[in-house]
């Protein structure tokens, strides 16, 4: 299996995107690229080639959903990318709904700051295993 | 760095930025001023609408990875509010109480703020609600163990979330009421070689019920789960509603009465090894000397089966068996013969007249304790059917208004405080309207549950028509009842429901009445009380309780 480092984070609040990235960095050594918009992780995705993508739900402009879309649509995404939905929506159907667009899992928000490179590292062992 | 500094100098950070989302928040709550007097003005207007749902969902994703946990609750909860309102046509949408909200989360944030200390979401709330029974949940996937863990704590059980099996060996001191596992919720390679051998050595020292969960529906999936040691297999996606309610009876049948045995039989002795072995599996046993007097023995221990000789003096067993089959009251008893006869064209008649099963003499031990056991469970559970509602499996209506007036007339002799509750659930006719009468009908099989979970056993609990309830609250204040109705009331309130793919919630009102205040009050009049006081919960805006005033 390959080895984990590089994740694409795409986050409009600015307050979730520090912490989240200090869990990440910090916390779980890994490379981040954190973005404000969809629009950015398009413009900068060619750059940073990610192995996995995490991307909030719910965004003004493009939202998560499709930002997932544009990206596979590009070719940006495939069937070695993992793609996690950061989502407060908690009903399992929606879980549902997500994974049948492409993926891979979804984190529940709020997350835990001191567990979310773990859960990260899990959901990338689970597609690889 | 070594590893302690770093994590030192991590939490320096995170406390810094809880900071800073601190001082984002009071933007946050000025901008939901703002929102709500817009809407003050304008209660229907679409964009204050979705400004605020906007406003709530990023605080109900945000706050508690801050650590403002009860906050993020609180939004989740009126984001969720807000969105039903959204979905309603323009002109019925119902004006949202957004001052009030507010003063709401910024409670929630003065809790949050005194019990800071951890970062992050507790997914396992462990508030020890005193005896209530501990399930301990088996689920990788966060996002489903949150919302098991919300709705399980909703019918009162406390929950603990566990990620991976594994974990299981942290607490060896404790043990679940219940253990519910996803039969993949493991990292461990041993789990994909052989999921049975895995799953019964990981369980091997587990004595409560196991149940367990999965995505597949097939013959394999759940003799899998039966080979595991599980009890039980629920499909995903989980409906809630069933499994709480299944977890519930599962739990309460575990300190039933003991099963009471009628031995009669002609060896005196071997009538009582009998009865030394069913005490000894705690059972109640009564030997009957003379067939003779078997109608007024029967009448006094008032047994759940028979054992009888299929000789006896004077008459036979079957004999027996048929005169207990003419007398409605009995005609249901099960009775089993003891006979060292093994011609079965004469077992055959004798089953004919009456009688379910035959013991060869000598008797095995073990046979005897459970057949015995098995056939009293069928009796009991055929007694729960005729008198219990089959859906909420609470008292029917004759038989609350029984509970009432027997409890009345115990009170005519010897003092004591009970209450008499009237509970409704709320707009419920929309629910069905909108959702379809099997929709409807989990909400009324809920309420069912959440009742038989959070009351005492001794108090009696009827479904009393519809989606109508009446209680008896044996031995208790209306302070008590007041307390308990309203926190019903509150639980009941934060279960999902889901219908045609849409998640709402429902509410309930209650009206309360105690003897004491109406010392003259007849069974009946106690019960138009508290349905009067209901009327005035439901008058005054629903979703509360009322107390019938003097």
């Amino acid at each position: 299996m390959e080895k984990l480092e590089r994740v694409m984070y795409v986050e409009d609040d600015p307050d979730i995107r520090d912490i989240a990235s200090m869990a990440l960095e910090l916390v779980g050594g890994l490379t981040l690229k954190a973005c404000e918009s969809g629009q950015q992780a398009l413009n900068e995705v060619e750059a940073f080639a990610p192995q996995m993508f995490l991307l909030d739900v719910m965004m003004p402009g493009m939202d998560g959903p499709t930002t997932l879309l544009e990206l596979r649509r590009q070719g940006y995404i495939t069937a070695s990318t993992a793609v996690a939905f950061m989502t407060a929506k908690v009903h399992p159907e929606e879980v549902v709904r997500y994974k049948e667009i492409g993926a891979t899992d979804v984190i529940a928000k709020p997350f835990d700051p001191m567990t979310l490179a773990d859960d990260v590292r899990a959901i990338w062992k689970a597609f690889n295993g | 760095m070594d590893d302690s500094r770093n994590t030192h100098a991590l939490s320096a950070r995170l406390e810094k930025l809880s900071e800073a989302y601190l001082t984002r928040l009071t933007l946050e709550f000025e901008r939901l001023v703002e929102i709500a007097g817009q809407l003050a003005n304008e209660p229907r207007c679409l964009e204050a609408l979705q400004q605020l749902n906007s406003a709530l969902h990023s605080l109900a994703g945000s706050a508690g990875t801050f650590g403002f946990v009860q906050l993020g609750r609180q939004a989740r909860e009126q984001e969720q509010q807000v969105a039903k309102v959204l979905e309603q046509p323009s002109n019925d949408k119902q004006p949202l109480p957004v001052s009030e909200w507010i003063a709401q989360l910024q409670s929630a944030l003065e809790t949050d703020k005194s019990q800071k200390a951890a970062m992050g979401i507790e997914t396992s709330r462990v508030e020890n609600i005193n005896g209530a029974p501990c399930i301990w949940l088996i689920e990788r996937d966060a996002m489903l163990a949150e919302y098991m863990v919300q709705q399980l704590h909703s019918f009162g059980f406390q929950v603990r979330h566990f990620s991976d099996a594994k974990e299981l060996d942290q607490d060896k001191t404790t043990t679940p009421d219940v253990l519910l596992i996803d039969h993949r919720a493991t990292q461990q390679e041993s789990l994909k070689i052989n999921p049975v051998a895995f799953w019964q050595e990981r369980l091997k020292d587990l004595t409560c019920p196991i149940l367990f969960t999965g995505t597949e529906e097939s013959f394999t999936a759940r003799l899998h789960a039966l080979r595991s040691g599980g009890s039980n297999y629920f499909v995903k996606p989980l409906d809630m509603i069933k499994l709480a309610s299944y977890v519930a009876q599962l739990i309460k049948t575990k300190d039933t009465v003991p099963e009471r045995v009628m031995v009669i039989e002609n060896d005196v002795e071997l009538a009582h090894h009998l009865q030394g072995v069913l005490e000894a599996a705690n059972m109640q046993v009564m030997v009957l000397d003379h067939p003779g007097m078997l109608f007024e023995a029967i009448n006094d221990f008032n047994p759940e089966l028979i054992l009888m000789d299929l000789w006896l003096q004077d008459v036979t067993g079957p004999e027996l068996a048929a005169l207990l089959g003419q007398m409605e009251r009995w005609s249901q008893l099960p009775v089993i013969y003891l006979s060292g006869e093994s011609n079965a064209e004469l077992r055959g008649q004798a089953l004919l007249k009456g009688g379910d099963a035959f013991l060869e003499k000598p008797i095995d031990s073990n046979l005897l304790i459970n057949l015995c056991r098995s056939r009293v469970k069928r009796l009991r559970n055929l007694e729960h059917t005729k008198n219990r509602d089959g859906l909420t499996g609470l008292l029917k209506h004759a038989s609350i208004k029984e509970a009432l007036q027997d409890q009345w007339q115990l009170t005519q002799r010897k003092a004591q405080t009970f209450c008499v509750v009237m509970l409704d659930i709320d707009h419920f006719k929309k629910v069905n309207d909108t959702h379809g009468h099997a929709v409807g009908d989990l909400v009324i099989a809920a309420v069912g549950t959440l009742l038989r979970q959070r009351f005492r056993s001794t108090d009696k609990l009827g479904r009393y028509g519809g989606e109508e309830f009446a209680l008896v609250m044996i031995d208790c204040t209306s302070d008590n009842a007041l307390r308990m109705v309203n926190s019903l009331r509150e639980d009941f309130a934060a279960i999902q429901f889901t219908g045609g793919g849409k998640q709402f919630a429902c509410t309930l009102s209650a009206g309360v009445v105690d003897n004491q205040h109406f010392p003259d009050d007849t069974a009946e009049a106690l019960l138009n009380r508290a349905d009067r006081a209901l009327y005035q919960a439901k008058n005054s805006g629903r979703n509360r309780v009322c107390l019938a005033a003097n």
